[in-house]
């Protein structure tokens, strides 16, 4: 499962058939129009931490960025108050 | 019967085996690169506290889509649910500390082993082991359909986050909320092979020098920040070992791989 995942994700491998439909339009990088927190860990060298914009033209709906201190990628065990609380935010009334 | 169970005990041992042993080469190694540098750097590094939380209660195992999953439910029945998804190359043991905080504030949290993770298996010997991102995010759907949950929140990294995302964007009826930590994380496989923006790259050729002469690259992240950011201190092995078990062609591929998400 791992090494297809990594395969599949770098385009040295195919998906599978039974998955095709769900992939191709994937591969129209679709928006995301539900209510969104997005989180970015500022220790994070795997993905350094951005402001949120370069990715805000893919949310159509109510999307709230924080960068987070004190955490790198593994962010859930890193912060996990501020995860939880994010959940909370997203669920939140406007 | 009891020989079926007992060969799926061992599998799962088995399995425990192998992902703590890849957790232990990825933390040994970064934490080697921080040991190996002597001098001060300007950086403050971040302050990453133990966790306090480190095991959940009994797994739950249910038929969903073409696999049976095992996962912990916690918070009351009748809360508000939501998805906690893992990482690579992690399990639900992410969320041994958000998980009761969220069950505490009523609601209903499940956390699911991923396919290929921890006791969820495939129902069939023959089906295909996909890893593509459209196969975990269709096991989640086929997940919220077994255990009868309409829409939840669905919460994620890594590969969890690439999950949530796929699910919020193509079943959004399903979806209340999307938590996803780095942002959009639908893969662009059709320009996999393209270089990525700098400030990704940046990330990846620090890494790889690190690995190759534990030196920092000029202008790039300094090596404490990068030994300790990624994976924290909680999962890293004490001692300071410099030796390798692996060769350096496996230590690159795996830097790479450990990238890409």
């Amino acid at each position: 499962v791992v090494i297809h995942s990594y395969r599949h994700r770098l385009g040295l491998a195919p998906g599978y058939p039974q998955y095709a439909d769900v992939e191709a339009k994937l591969a129209t990088l679709p928006l995301i129009t539900v209510s969104a927190v997005t989180l970015d860990g500022e220790d994070n060298c795997i993905i350094p931490a951005s402001d949120g914009r370069s990715s805000a033209a893919k949310f159509s709906g109510r999307r709230i960025h924080h960068r987070v201190p004190n955490a790198g990628h593994a962010l859930p065990q890193q912060a996990p108050k501020v995860f939880a609380d994010a959940v909370m935010e997203v669920t939140k009334p406007v | 019967m009891d020989k079926i169970n007992m060969r799926e005990a061992i599998d799962h041992d088995r399995r425990r085996f192998f992902s703590a042993a890849a957790l232990t080469f990825t933390a040994a190694e970064l934490g080697v690169i921080g040991a190996a540098r002597a001098e001060p750097n300007p950086a403050t590094p971040p302050v990453i506290k133990a966790r306090t939380n480190t095991s959940f209660g009994p797994l739950k195992q249910i038929d969903a889509g073409v696999l049976n999953v095992g996962y912990v439910e916690l918070g009351p029945p009748s809360g508000s649910p939501v998805f906690l998804l893992h990482g690579w190359p992690y399990d639900i043991h992410d969320y041994v500390e958000v998980a009761p905080i969220l069950a505490a504030r009523g609601y209903r949290v499940i956390v699911p082993h991923l396919r290929g993770h921890g006791s969820t298996s495939f129902l069939d010997t023959a089906t295909s082991r996909s890893g593509q991102q459209a196969a975990i995010g269709v096991d989640v759907v086929a997940l919220m359909d077994a255990l009868k949950i309409p829409t939840a929140v669905l919460a994620g990294y890594d590969w969890g986050g690439g999950a949530a995302c796929v699910v919020a964007a193509l079943w959004p009826e399903r979806c209340t909320g999307l938590v996803s930590v780095n942002d959009y994380l639908i893969q662009d496989i059709a320009h996999a092979g393209m270089p990525l923006p700098p400030r990704l790259e940046w990330g990846i050729s620090a890494l790889n020098s690190i690995s190759r002469r534990n030196e920092a690259v000029p202008g790039g992240p300094p090596i404490e920040m990068i030994s300790r950011a990624s994976y924290g201190p909680t999962n890293r092995p004490p001692g300071n070992s410099t030796k390798r078990p692996f060769s350096e062609a496996t230590l690159h591929s795996t830097i790479r791989i450990m990238l890409m998400w």
